[in-house]
């Protein structure tokens, strides 16, 4: 069963004197518990790619599903909602807030959901980090970590809201290569032992070759 | 709330410049704004002995203009007049008679050395109005003022200044060679508070005249709590139209300009008796200087609102990510806004009553229109409770409200409708 399904979409870019097209006609379907890399050189529409799936942005054309809701007629207010309770996301450059502390990075998505109480929040907060060993840094802030503690931060931040799907944008682009297998080894669990289904862009093919599924693209139109 | 604190803290250390060019200019503006409306207040406010202020009105100069002469005025009312025009007013709880000429007056014990002072020449009733408080002794009574007594209350520094000691009530003071016997002890009075500064008081002394209104008094009127000062105007009005009718053989004709005025009318200065005093142009001036002061500082806060706005554009498209609707992104902005224009609202309240207070008297001086070359001009700044009340400590915060929510309101806004997209990818 697809979770994710993307029909015809086209994004073009338009600017006053340039069109660029982004996108063109991609048609593709991610099973549920699905881990799936995307792979291509740059500018070939991986992350464009990655921010519709992501509701981060809209297609010119085509239609979205995910979780089986046509995300078209969506206003502002809904895919708010939806991207909080149904998508995480894990960034190349963290994108942790410098003014907060780990334990109210972490618990961010659970600030804009209601129904959360501060316990809760605060127990979640606590077992998230327990389980990527990041307990004894609660109180610290992003200034004081090291690039794997930030993206471990950042992958905590992004399932602490029990999303189904987890987009990551070559999550391990910005660490050494043992960090960026610790950063692997984390998304590997969280795809097998709670079945999320992981979208990933990456650069690294040998990353991409653990992964169920790859998928090629060039020049915005998907190759393989 | 924490975490609100938590980020201006953040910014303060990382964006310090934009931060606290956002704070002092707030700081500067409520400064202004402060510092002109508590100028106004000091002109109305209701401290002792003028705890009533504005329930008295005041009943001051003639305007008559004659087919024969022209025009006439005067500052000075006849007793005759002011019995016709403002006695038994429907509303007024008390009248009182002053004398309208209170030039200094030598003063002196017998054999010693002579004094500029202040006098005031009012009625028993004028001690019932205003909550002097005595040092010693009492008011002169009604006795002692329809027999024409030479008794006087002195205030305490003019006690000092005449006898070294407060309490004198019971000895003598020649006043221009005349003796008075004082009778009680005040104490002093601000000279801001110009309805009752005086370095002493002696009774009214007004004779009634052939004329029908020329003369040399004043009338202050308290009215009942909860009167309102245009009903009284309105019966002041009808009674001149009455009294017209009355002159209707005489060639004079009364002009009517909004008599009795009102506390914040006579603080408008001395506008003669051929002009009313402008409250409403006064109130219209005062309006336009706050809302200059208000709006020129907002814009330039909102460009610096939107500069800082501009460093967290990736963390708006995170939060944004993260599941926050736009309303969410521009009440967070909003009120972190709203912390540091209180934060620079509270600095230049701080600013507004330390500069009242300490360097004001320089152009205070004049306001109350009493002679600074007098001996016994002690102090004339503004206390702290003409100046402070809950009311203007609302108004302050009302200001940094507004001036906020004209600072933040945009840029916060703008900021809320880049798409998240555009905000990670930093090519906003």
């Amino acid at each position: 069963m697809a979770i994710i399904s993307l029909k015809d979409v086209n994004k073009v870019y338009r600017t006053k004197e340039i069109e660029t097209l982004a996108l063109e006609n991609v048609n593709l379907e991610i099973q549920k518990g699905e881990f799936v890399s995307i792979m291509g050189p740059s500018g070939c529409g991986k992350s464009t790619l990655l921010n519709i799936i992501g509701l981060l942005d809209v297609p010119t054309s085509g239609t979205v599903t995910i979780i089986d809701q046509a995300t078209g007629n969506m206003n502002d207010s809904r895919l708010s909602e939806f991207r909080n309770r149904n998508i995480g996301f894990v960034f190349q450059s963290f994108h942790l807030i410098p003014s907060l502390n780990v334990a109210e990075n972490v618990a961010l998505p659970l600030a804009y959901r209601s129904g959360v109480s501060a316990k809760e929040r605060h127990e979640k907060v606590a077992e998230v980090l327990t389980r990527l060993g990041l307990s004894h840094r609660m109180r610290h802030f992003p200034g004081q970590l090291s690039g794997g503690q930030c993206q471990r931060v950042a992958i905590a931040r992004a399932i602490i809201g029990n999303p189904q799907i987890v987009l990551a944008d070559e999550p391990t682009g910005n660490l050494d290569s043992k960090m960026g297998q610790e950063v692997m080894d984390i998304l590997h669990k969280l795809n097998k032992e709670d079945g999320r289904t992981i979208v990933m862009v990456t650069h690294n093919e040998s990353q991409a070759r653990m992964t169920d599924r790859i998928m090629r693209f060039f020049d915005g139109r998907q190759v393989e | 709330m924490k975490n609100y604190l938590r980020q201006i803290y953040y910014e303060m250390r990382h964006q310090k410049m934009m931060t606290w060019v956002s704070i002092s200019g707030t700081a500067l503006s409520i400064f202004l704004v402060m510092s002109l409306f508590m100028t106004e207040q000091v002109k109305t406010a209701e401290v002792a002995p003028e705890s009533n202020r504005n329930r008295i009105m005041t009943g001051q100069g003639i305007h008559v203009t004659s087919s024969t002469d022209g025009d006439g005025s005067t500052m000075g009312l006849n007793p005759n007049f002011i019995k016709k025009v403002y006695g038994n007013l429907e509303g007024v709880e008390k009248i009182s008679y002053l004398n309208v000429w209170n030039a200094n007056r030598d003063v002196n014990v017998k054999g010693g050395d002579a004094y500029s002072m202040s006098p005031m020449s009012v009625d028993n009733e004028f001690w019932s109005i205003y909550d002097f408080r005595f040092i010693d002794g009492r008011p002169f009574d009604e006795a002692e003022v329809s027999s024409r007594g030479k008794v006087a209350v002195v205030t305490a520094s003019a006690a000092r200044t005449l006898f070294g000691e407060e309490k004198v009530a019971g000895r003598e003071i020649d006043v221009d060679n005349m003796p008075y016997r004082i009778v009680g002890v005040v104490e002093d009075v601000n000279p801001l508070l110009s309805q009752t500064y005086a370095n002493f008081y002696i009774p009214y002394l007004d004779e009634d005249t052939q004329s029908n209104y020329w003369g040399g008094s004043v009338v202050r009127l308290l009215l009942k709590e909860g009167v309102d000062v245009e009903s009284v105007k309105a019966q002041v009005s009808h009674r001149y139209q009455a009294l017209q009718r009355e002159m209707d053989n005489e060639s004079d004709r009364l002009i009517y300009h909004g008599q009795p005025y009102t506390a914040e009318e006579m603080a408008l200065g001395n506008f003669g008796s051929n002009n009313g005093p402008e409250i409403d142009r006064h109130h219209n001036m005062m309006m336009i200087f706050y809302c200059v002061l208000i709006i020129l500082p907002a814009i330039n806060l909102s460009s610096m609102t939107r500069s800082r706005l501009r460093h967290r554009v990736a963390e708006i498209g995170v939060r944004r990510a993260f599941g926050a609707k736009r309303i969410s992104i521009v009440g967070q902005m909003f009120g972190e806004n709203l912390i540091i224009t209180f934060i620079g609202g509270a600095i230049g309240l701080i600013l507004s009553v330390a500069f009242i207070v300490l360097v004001s008297h320089l152009f205070f001086q004049y306001v109350g229109g009493f002679d600074p070359s007098s001996l016994l001009v002690v102090n004339a700044r503004p206390t702290f409770n003409m100046m402070f009340n809950w009311q203007n400590f609302g108004m302050a915060m009302l200001f940094c409200f507004i001036l906020n929510l004209l600072s933040a309101t945009v840029p916060a806004w703008r900021a809320s409708r880049v798409e998240p997209a555009v905000a990670l990818s930093g090519n906003h």
